[in-house]
């Protein structure tokens, strides 16, 4: 069940808001960008 | 300072709220994602064969996100429904937190990077299948069966089965006969399971207009349907104990485990309770769980005694 998440109310509000999600978004990105570069290390150092 | 009016107005537009990362969470279903991870796992963890543990994480992180990725744009296609349905309606998109396009933009980003970090991480085979489960769903569930015919999870119940054969394919890079046997249970059990519920929720699926077995057939051939899929999927269960898949410790547990599945689909068909459907609805997730735990706790012990 969604819970009921209080809603920006004024502009301040609504660009604090974005910018936490922005922030988790920078961290989603970084977390692939280092997913994909233990990736390539495991890979070039031949395991399986 | 307070939102012009058109800066209201310009919310209003994008879908009035702002989503947060919570909504963007639920859209991709994680109480599915978590059964798919762990058959997934199962699916990987008694394959024969060996993975990097890293590579192991990532493969299993892969399949979680594919899933739920498809269940992103399962809400983005289901949205007029999801609306209309108690079970539903709080959703992100029928309630107002997110624009469809937010979902539908997020599900297929997802979708694509986790093909991509499977194929990467373990072989093209394994991402191939993992596509072709997230298209399933996604298209021929969502789009093609669930409005339109009563035996829309009968034959949608397969995206659900595969990631066991996914996560097994990953480890050994071919198919065989034991991960089309995971992929058979788990066909098999999706209808009792989703028909219980379904059941109970009726009216729900009536005001959708979704023509589930109950809506169409009727309680009383949905019963009878559960019966005939439980006495069918309870024996395949115990399968993998005589081709040599797991011990006889595993065929007689999972034996007993279905006989009580059989049991209970009985005694719903003789008494028609709502009580009964969710009793059986709640023991079918229990009996997956059993059966899943089952092999990798088999496939552990044999290891440990050196089998």
């Amino acid at each position: 069940m969604m819970e009921q998440r209080k809603q920006p109310k004024t502009a301040t509000e609504m660009q604090h808001m974005r910018k936490g999600r922005n922030w988790v978004l920078l961290g989603i990105i970084a977390g692939l960008v280092a997913l994909f570069y233990l990736l390539t290390l495991i890979k070039v150092g031949g395991a399986s | 300072m307070a939102l012009t009016s058109q800066q209201q107005l310009a919310g209003a537009a994008d879908g009035l709220f702002e989503p947060s990362v919570g909504h963007f969470w639920s859209l991709l279903k994680p109480r599915v994602m978590s059964l798919v991870v762990f058959t997934g796992f199962a699916g990987m963890y008694v394959a024969p064969g060996s993975l990097h543990p890293l590579l192991f994480a990532i493969a299993l992180f892969a399949i979680a996100a594919g899933a739920g990725a498809s269940g992103a744009i399962n809400q983005w296609y289901d949205r007029d429904i999801d609306a209309v349905m108690s079970r539903t309606k709080s959703r992100p998109i029928p309630a107002g937190f997110m624009a469809p396009a937010e979902a539908l933009t997020l599900g297929l980003v997802v979708s694509a990077l986790s093909v991509l970090l499977l194929g990467l991480a373990t072989n093209w085979l394994a991402a191939s299948l993992l596509a072709f489960t997230i298209f399933f769903y996604a298209v021929v569930y969502t789009v093609w069966l669930k409005r339109r015919t009563p035996q829309n999870i009968v034959i949608g119940g397969a995206a659900g089965a595969f990631p066991p054969m996914i996560g097994w394919t990953a480890v050994t890079g071919t198919l065989s006969i034991e991960p089309l046997l995971l992929f058979a249970i788990i066909f098999m059990w999706t209808p009792p399971h989703f028909w219980a519920l379904a059941l109970v929720k009726n009216e729900d699926y009536t005001r959708a207009k979704i023509p589930m077995l109950p809506v169409v057939s009727g309680a009383v051939e949905t019963r009878r349907q559960i019966v005939i899929y439980a006495v069918l999927m309870a024996p395949l269960a115990v399968v993998p104990s005589f081709i040599g898949m797991t011990s006889l410790a595993y065929g007689v547990v999972t034996g007993l485990a279905g006989a009580v599945f059989v049991g209970l689909s009985l005694k719903l068909w003789a008494n028609g309770s709502d009580k009964t459907a969710m009793q059986l609805f709640g023991y079918s997730i229990l009996y997956l769980f059993l059966v899943f735990l089952g092999l990798v706790i088999d496939r552990f012990a044999a290891a440990w005694v050196g089998v």
